[in-house]
């Protein structure tokens, strides 16, 4: 799991500074990794099973509502990023941000592809995005 | 803490009682001094600590009981003390009149024969004077003779000899062996000098393979013949003071509890090889002073932590990747924390030409001063890495053996002029390095100090 989580955060090149690269690999990585599945997977669940499935809101099934989502997901993943960076004391450096701005990217990613999965146990939004 | 005890406004002499009996634990000898140095104390004020002092005082004896129980717990089954008594020897030991003073070699090794033979540690005790053959004596005839002086003084026995036989007759397992002597040493031929330190190398070639000997050099007032290493003799001697040494020999472990036990607090100055090389704290330093792309492999989890595995991302001969080793060099003599040796001599071994060592510093007020981990280490060493390592590769930070400042000082080529020197004393040393050295890599012998490291590829 650390090796999948390496791999997939160490395709914008090493952690930087170096020093710091063993916190990375064995903290860092899955952690945001690990949160990031579960944010997304929660939000989705809100977003088509709670709210447009349990709940019939009847005006919170328009793409621009699964956008918001969508845009809510990758700033917390941002923000996850930023939060586990100084909560694990690693020095400071911009990699952080880069760290942050691609682990945003996958959320929206994740999200983007696991709606069309979850899209089909809604009621309301089975047609969002598209 | 002692903020309110070092002030000294008058409102306070009133509780001062009742804090020095609540703080006895936290008051220091230290601090006492501090505040008497001060002078502003009153006389009301410097009563009051005395208790206080009193109360500490039993307290600093059992501070260091874990040790102490661990020292209590080795015990040494046999120690043979042997005793020179050839001419050369009676200056040291005068015969005493009434009025006569006492030398120096009289008082310390009555008083460390009589420490010796108190002592619950020793289970057993042998003594014996050094003739042309060791013969056995009693604790009472040998203080007797230290005290009183040799009465039928030897033939003079060659160290060589000497050392022969302690080292193949008397150093049983678990058997601790002390020489006396003056340990002067001329070869039968002044041709065979320059070999004085084979001589000692072959006289214990055949001794237990875990030998070590540690060396404790004494200066003591001499007052008699003194007999020159090559001829003559001097009479009426000395003005000046003369060495005399023990030699204690044995299994390298018991050896360096007997160093921290019954020879603990000797004056004078020591040397000792085979035993095991010192084991400093260190740790590769991941965020102090480095250069390129690595980190610490085994620094698990912590942010900012050490390790001794160096995993090397990138590095090439113009963009080398530099770390730095911090030691701990406090418990080493003196000569091994001077940085500009350490520069010279600290060297990296292993199977690689692309690691090197590339300076040593001491610390610095910064360095202690920083909070970070570097500030519990007085050395720094930067190792520079030219290349990527192809595979992980074990190094060793180490330390040669060297032999000790003092013993250049205490040794002679020429002793007709007696004086705080011994004949050739550095080439019996050599001899005894080189043997040891070459038996037992890991000893202190062969390093004072070494650290393991690796380095690898990411």
């Amino acid at each position: 799991m650390k090796s999948f989580f390496r791999a997939l955060y160490e395709v914008i090149g090493l952690p930087q500074p170096s020093s710091e690269t063993p916190v990375y690999r064995e903290v860092i990585f899955p952690n945001i990794g690990l949160l990031n599945i579960g944010i997304t997977l929660a939000l989705l669940v809100l977003f088509y099973l709670v709210i447009n499935r349990y709940m019939r809101v009847a005006t919170f099934s328009r793409p621009r509502h699964w956008a918001l989502f969508l845009g809510l997901n990758a700033l917390i993943a941002f923000v996850i990023v930023i939060a586990q960076a100084n909560g694990q004391n690693v020095e400071s450096h911009s990699y952080i941000y880069w760290l942050a701005l691609l682990n945003a990217i996958y959320a929206a990613v994740f999200f983007f592809i696991l709606s069309l999965i979850f899209r089909k146990l809604s009621v309301n939004a089975s047609t969002t995005p598209f | 803490m002692f903020g309110p005890m070092r002030f000294s406004s008058l409102s306070f002499y009133k509780v001062l009682p009742a804090l020095a009996v609540l703080l006895a634990g936290c008051y220091s000898r230290s601090d006492m001094e501090a505040e008497q140095g001060a002078g502003k104390t009153t006389p009301a004020a410097t009563e009051q600590p005395e208790p206080t002092a009193a109360a500490t005082k039993p307290k600093g004896n059992t501070a260091p009981g874990p040790a102490k129980t661990a020292a209590s717990a080795t015990s040494f089954p046999q120690v043979n003390v042997f005793l020179e008594v050839s001419g050369s020897m009676q200056g040291f030991m005068p015969a005493a009149g009434a009025n006569a003073q006492t030398t120096q070699f009289q008082q310390q090794v009555s008083e460390w024969l009589s420490g010796l033979e108190r002592d619950g540690r020793v289970q057993q005790r042998r003594y014996f004077r050094i003739a042309d053959r060791p013969i056995a004596d009693t604790y009472r005839a040998l203080s007797e003779t230290v005290r009183r002086g040799i009465r039928q003084p030897a033939t003079s026995t060659s160290i060589p000899a000497i050392l022969d036989t302690v080292a193949n007759r008397y150093l049983a397992d678990e058997a601790i062996s002390v020489i006396i002597s003056d340990f002067i040493y001329s070869p039968q031929n002044p041709g065979d000098v320059p070999y004085i330190n084979t001589d000692i190398a072959d006289a214990l070639a055949h001794s237990r393979r875990d030998l070590a000997v540690s060396v404790y050099a004494f200066k003591s007032d001499f007052k008699g013949t003194y007999y020159p290493a090559m001829k003559g003799k001097v009479a009426g001697c000395c003005p000046q003071p003369i060495p005399y040494y023990m030699w204690v020999l044995g299994p390298a472990e018991l050896v360096g509890q007997f160093d921290a036990t019954l020879m603990k607090d000797q004056r004078g100055e020591q040397a000792h090889f085979g035993l095991a090389a010192a084991e400093v704290p260190s740790s590769v330093l991941s965020r102090f002073h480095r250069k390129g792309t690595w980190f610490v492999a085994d620094a698990g989890k912590q942010a900012g932590a050490g390790g001794h595995a160096v995993a090397v991302e990138e590095a090439t001969a113009e963009e080398p990747a530099e770390f730095v080793v911090g030691l701990d060099l406090a418990q080493l003599p003196e000569l091994f924390q001077k940085p500009e040796y350490l520069q010279k001599n600290l060297a990296l071994r292993g199977n690689t030409t692309t690691a090197k060592v590339a300076k040593v510093e001491a610390a610095t007020e910064a360095t202690r001063r920083s909070g970070g981990p570097e500030a519990a280490y007085t050395h720094f060493a930067t190792i520079r890495v030219t290349a990527k390592p192809r595979s992980k590769q074990d190094l060793t930070l180490a330390l040669p053996a060297a032999r000790p400042t003092w013993v250049q000082q205490w040794s002679t080529a020429n002793d007709s002029k007696p004086g705080p020197y011994t004949f050739a004393l550095n080439r019996q040393l050599d001899g005894l390095q080189r043997l040891l050295a070459s038996r037992n890599t890991g000893t202190n012998a062969a390093d004072v100090l070494r650290v393991s490291l690796s380095i690898q590829p990411d």
